[in-house]
């Protein structure tokens, strides 16, 4: 895996949570995706973890700083700071638990709850090394997504199976929106006009002289 | 020597293996602190307990008519026993994972729960798991559980009472320790400080430090005099300490912070004895009972000129 590391060198940086039931390899995904590391004896997040990577986006470098939360408890007195800022979430599920699919759409109402409405959001059943075990028809899990406007991918954080291609897929989403969200606020300038409507919540990247070469954020 | 030994030829009573060898440390400058903890513990507790009676029986005593037989709870399985399962399974130790130690972990675990009448979560599983392997017997390692979860459960696994205990208790004191840390934890428009207050405190360090360190708290907290509220304010406040040059720098921003506490372990140069750290934070507690606040500074002050050279000067004792 090619490990773009720019370390405080970016443009933009995009704060990402990962929600879903305990057990479905959430920490194994941030892992993969940070450090390209995978551990079977993986512990149980006891509150919150998070981890950063900063990838190439259309030219741009982006510094995804990654959440990653335990999934049996809600902690109400953290809740707000976890989502707080947030500009995409995967809710994860495991393709051979067909309960932790069905809490997903628990999850999304949290999320919805919680963070920016225009936060992107993907879907991943995780664990498709399990596929002879499988629960969760893909299409089912496809159609879910599509309703909900959702991105969707299945991975193996085990054998390393599109879990760059998921999180690559939900920054560059992110981007996309923040590009057009600048174009958007662009014109309304221009008309003299104030942007309506929900605003992306983009966290600015702290302390530009030490760790931004240059800032095109909103 | 092991720890066994240590204490049978040092100390004639479980009071004077409390005071002198735990709390003044020299339990931990004599011994080989690795080996027979699994006894000292028994030893500490065993006693008490004989001397005190089970907290459950006596509290069934007090409302059940002698000629009535003792109640015993009808053990059931929690809701939670699917992720009790999980969370064993995921227990980072060959010996844990053995399939009837697994069934006696989750054997205990639910009988625990049943007894206290506490809803399972995340946490529960790591003490446990490492208080058997003190112990490795169910009732020894089913009486050191309880006794550290009595203390632990009300308050850090309640995120109200963690979030009342922050705000009262653990923040005032870091305040007058340290103005400088304080301000820099509590800047406005930082991210909560119960991110990662509340896995030190669930966890009880098994996270952030070695665990023959951890254990050397353990064995405080297991004979401790202080509300664990407070100790654990104090421990942590030194901990803190311990990293003021990285929590306190400049450029250190809310998200660097978050980063440094939840990754203590690596960010971490020099940590101070597992002993000193103890002494030091439970002297901390008795100064803020006695709310010494000069003592009190003066103590975190010669810390930090003592380790790491640094002269901490903040507007208020400027």
């Amino acid at each position: 895996m090619n490990n773009e590391d720019y370390g405080y060198d970016y443009d933009y940086l995009f704060k990402i949570v990962l929600i879903g039931d305990s057990g479905v390899g959430k920490s194994n995904l941030l892992s993969r995706f940070t450090t390209n590391d995978f551990n079977m004896e993986s512990k149980s997040t006891i509150g919150v973890e998070f981890a950063t990577r900063t990838i190439e986006v259309e030219g741009k470098k982006i510094k995804a700083q990654i959440w990653d939360t335990a999934g049996q408890e809600r902690y109400r007195a953290i809740t707000s700071a976890y989502y707080r800022g947030a500009v995409g979430a995967l809710i994860v599920y495991d393709i051979s638990k067909p309960s932790s699919y069905e809490n997903c759409n628990h999850w999304l109402t949290e999320l919805r709850e919680n963070a920016d409405d225009n936060v992107a959001v993907g879907l991943i059943g995780n664990k498709s090394d399990l596929d002879h075990l499988r629960a969760v028809p893909t299409d089912e899990a496809k159609n879910f997504a599509q309703e909900n406007q959702l991105l969707f991918t299945e991975t193996s954080a085990l054998k390393s199976e599109n879990v760059d291609l998921a999180f690559r897929e939900l920054i560059t989403a992110i981007y996309q929106m923040v590009s057009k969200h600048q174009v958007d606020l662009g014109d309304a300038n221009t008309q003299g006009n104030a942007p309506k409507g929900p605003t992306i919540s983009l966290t600015p990247a702290p302390n530009e002289n030490k760790k931004k070469s240059a800032n095109n954020c909103c | 020597m092991d720890l066994k030994q240590v204490a049978v030829d040092r100390y004639g009573s479980r009071d004077e293996l409390v005071q002198r060898g735990v709390w003044r440390g020299e339990l931990y400058r004599y011994a080989d602190t690795d080996k027979g903890r699994g006894w000292l513990w028994k030893a500490l507790i065993a006693e008490e307990q004989a001397n005190n009676g089970n907290q459950f029986d006596k509290r069934h005593q007090m409302h059940v008519r002698r000629l009535t037989p003792p109640a015993v709870p009808k053990l059931t399985a929690p809701l939670e026993k699917p992720v009790i399962e999980l969370d064993l399974r995921r227990l980072n130790d060959a010996e844990l994972l053995q399939p009837e130690v697994q069934k006696t972990l989750l054997e205990l675990m639910i009988r625990v729960l049943t007894i206290h009448n506490w809803t399972y979560k995340q946490g529960f599983h790591e003490l446990l798991g490492t208080i058997w392997l003190q112990l490795r017997e169910p009732n020894s390692t089913m009486t050191v559980f309880e006794k550290m979860m009595e203390q632990v459960v009300p308050i850090f696994y309640n995120e109200t009472r963690l979030a009342q205990w922050e705000k009262h208790i653990f923040a005032p004191l870091l305040k007058v320790c340290s103005p400088i840390l304080h301000d820099q934890l509590y800047r406005e428009g930082n991210h909560t400080n119960l991110l990662w207050l509340l896995r030190w405190t669930r966890v009880l360090f098994l996270r952030e430090l070695p665990m023959d360190y951890v254990l050397v708290i353990w064995d405080h907290i297991l004979t401790g005099t202080y509300p664990i509220e407070t100790l654990l304010s104090g421990i942590i406040v030194v901990l803190l300490l311990n990293v003021y040059g990285e929590l306190s720098h400049p450029e250190c921003d809310d998200d660097d912070l978050v980063e440094i506490l939840l990754n203590y372990n690596e960010s971490v140069s020099s940590l101070v004895d597992s002993a000193e750290l103890c002494r030091m934070g439970s002297r901390l507690v008795e100064l803020w009972f006695l709310q010494d606040v000069n003592s009190l500074r003066m103590i975190c002050n010669t810390f930090l000129k003592l380790r790491f050279n640094v002269n901490q000067v903040d507007n208020n004792n400027s």
